[in-house]
């Protein structure tokens, strides 16, 4: 909050002074607050997803940073594709750091759209140790996320709630409401899903199926009371006790059960992937970008992210600061990492038009 | 006098839009039709189009019932009352919209507030779905749209000579007749206007039916939503706001050869 309320007082000096010349329709709102930013020197503004999850990379990432550095970390949300595309076209990059998703970082990165990532500045025993697919030229691995089985204890008791997609489609042995990830917002990774609840071994995922995929997910589309449109969504509709089954992101799911809800999570058969760190093409403040992001790319940091929130690192010398019990609850953990599959981000961004209009068609069916 | 505000609105709003109607226009090849030749070649685009049409007439009908009687009272009480009542009309709009419906989802869940008093009343065995249908999505935007049919209709009958209903009451109408003959059709023009209005501010709303909304409550602008988020298909994504915007201005166009544009807000 006093971060926000300290862009908005320098913003309203610079935007005083510059009265007339810059201020364009472009400038309202928190445009014209982070253009102010992008004058001033020692700041670096990150942009991510808000929420709680945003608090965590505070306390986590960012003060130990500007601690460290005498840095300040400026921070705005909701780095969308098409905030990030709006932003560089315009040659008005007020942004440093974005916390990007695969499918962003393929489809805009191919594009020019992301500056590329200079590894020196990580340094080569963090590089080395990274997980697998980390280290990629628009944005290295940030943190790990599974997208899973999430379930009311109340309703499933631990051991006896669905462990596998197979059973989460088994109406009968496991009757209750459920909810999955909608069309609206990409329905990644469902096919998958659906794949494995047909039988398809986890390594035969790719390339999708997708006649197969569509047959098998139109059997539990009559149990599925919603289809969500946002990751907290999900959990919350396990919290309100609108569906007793869902599919949901660990993390949000294990902040519940960490605050005595009775809803727990199951990692078998999770679909994992990574959001990344990336510098929009053309960011002011580039250095102080890359110093950030190197930053947050040494254990420590990582490690102490994991521990406010159940997603994983991506620096596998951060397992020596995490206990052995809280590895279990994280998707990149040796043990977990067996247990799931790695979302291809690639696939997607290859058939995204394809998925969507026929999404349409069978949601409406 | 009217220079800033027409240069105001040819930049924050004439400009963005025709740049963005003009990405539905051509693509890496140049000028093409092909996006508007995808929306109407699939019988998926046009039934969203249906449904998004099909729901918010609903919709309006549903406000102008609900709206008249309030906005007849509003003019009919002492001005202090009026005065209150618009107030209490005016909170809700201070309210996020965000904030509404989620409120909703707390009332219409399975455990909302419906749910409980009638499962302890002992009228249902188990919950019954209020949530997550069009029937949710209807009580959202109603609830959401309803004032601004009330505040049109006031204007208008505002304007009325109530001594024309008092004549046709001493020239021997009952009170229903000179109310259904004389006063309704003195206010048909804040119907139309008020009905506008709601039509088409209801045929954009994204928040409502994309929370609220079951399976197949899909609008128009979760279909614009999915291409400029999640597939990237900018030029589709302007296509379907182009079809949108044709739609609305073609409604206004029906309505200014009827009714006349200059009477949308209340004027005579």
């Amino acid at each position: 909050m006093t971060q926000q309320r300290r862009i908005r007082k320098s913003s309203r000096r610079t935007f005083l002074k510059s009265l007339g010349a810059g201020a364009t329709a472009s400038a309202i709102g928190s445009g014209l607050a982070l253009h102010a930013v992008a004058q001033e020197k020692n700041v670096v503004t990150f942009c991510g997803w808000g929420g709680s999850f945003q608090d965590y990379l505070r306390e986590a990432h960012f003060q130990p940073f500007q601690k460290e550095t005498g840095i300040k970390v400026m921070e705005t949300t909701i780095p969308s594709l098409a905030k990030i595309k709006t932003m560089v076209d315009a040659k008005n990059v007020d942004i440093d750091v974005v916390d990007a998703g695969g499918f962003v970082l393929i489809v805009l990165g191919k594009q020019g759209y992301f500056e590329e990532i200079d590894y020196d500045a990580i340094g080569r025993e963090n590089t080395s140790n990274l997980i697998v697919n980390a280290a990629r030229k628009y944005g290295v691995g940030a943190y790990t996320a599974s997208e899973c089985i999430a379930f009311r204890t109340d309703v499933f008791p631990r051991g006896a709630h669905p462990k596998s997609w197979a059973e989460f489609w088994d109406v009968k042995k496991f009757p209750g409401r459920r909810s999955m990830n909608g069309g609206e917002r990409g329905i990644r990774p469902n096919l998958e899903f659906a794949l494995l609840a047909d039988g398809v071994p986890k390594d035969k995922i790719y390339p999708i199926n997708q006649d197969r995929a569509w047959k098998s997910l139109s059997v539990i589309k009559p149990h599925v009371v919603k289809w969500w449109t946002d990751s907290g969504f999900s959990s919350q509709l396990l919290l309100n006790k609108e569906v007793d089954l869902a599919t949901a992101y660990n993390g949000r799911a294990d902040s519940l059960k960490m605050q005595g809800q009775p809803i727990d999570v199951e990692l078998n058969e999770a679909s994992n992937r990574m959001n990344n760190w990336s510098i929009p093409k053309g960011a002011s403040h580039k250095e102080n970008a890359m110093r950030l992001i190197s930053f947050m790319m040494r254990p420590q940091p990582q490690a102490h992210l994991a521990k406010l929130i159940a997603y994983g690192p991506t620096n596998r010398l951060a397992f020596k600061y995490i206990s052995s019990e809280r590895a279990n609850d994280l998707p990149s953990s040796p043990e977990n990492d067996k247990k799931g599959f790695w979302l291809s981000d690639q696939w997607w961004a290859d058939n995204a038009d394809d998925v969507t209009a026929r999404w349409s068609k069978w949601i409406l069916g | 006098m009217m220079a800033p505000c027409v240069a105001f609105i040819i930049i924050v709003l004439v400009y963005p839009v025709s740049q963005m109607l003009a990405l539905g226009f051509h693509n890496a090849s140049g000028f093409t039709l092909a996006y508007y030749a995808r929306f109407f070649s699939s019988p998926v685009y046009l039934e969203v189009l249906w449904i998004t049409v099909k729901w918010s007439a609903i919709v309006t009908v549903i406000c102008l019932v609900l709206g008249y009687p309030v906005a007849y009272l509003l003019t009919s009480v002492s001005p202090r009352s009026a005065g209150l009542l618009l107030l209490l009309l005016a909170i809700p709009l201070t309210t996020s919209l965000l904030v509404r419906t989620y409120a909703w989802m707390v009332i219409l869940g399975q455990q909302g507030i419906i749910n409980k008093t009638l499962l302890w009343l002992g009228l249902i065995s188990k919950p019954i779905e209020l949530l997550h249908n069009s029937f949710a999505v209807v009580v959202g935007m109603v609830q959401v749209l309803v004032p601004f049919m009330i505040l049109t209709l006031t204007g208008v009958m505002k304007n009325i000579d109530k001594g024309l209903v008092v004549a046709a009451r001493t020239l021997g109408a009952n009170p229903v007749r000179a109310f259904f003959r004389i006063f309704v059709p003195l206010t048909l023009p804040g119907i139309g206007s008020g009905c506008l209005l709601v039509f088409v501010m209801s045929c954009g709303y994204f928040v409502i039916p994309a929370l609220l909304g079951g399976p197949r409550d899909v609008w128009i602008s979760m279909l614009i939503e999915t291409q400029v988020n999640n597939v990237v298909d900018w030029g589709f994504a302007a296509a379907l706001a182009g079809i949108l915007l044709v739609l609305v201005v073609a409604i206004f166009c029906v309505y200014e050869r009827y009714w006349g544009l200059d009477r949308i807000w209340g004027g005579v």
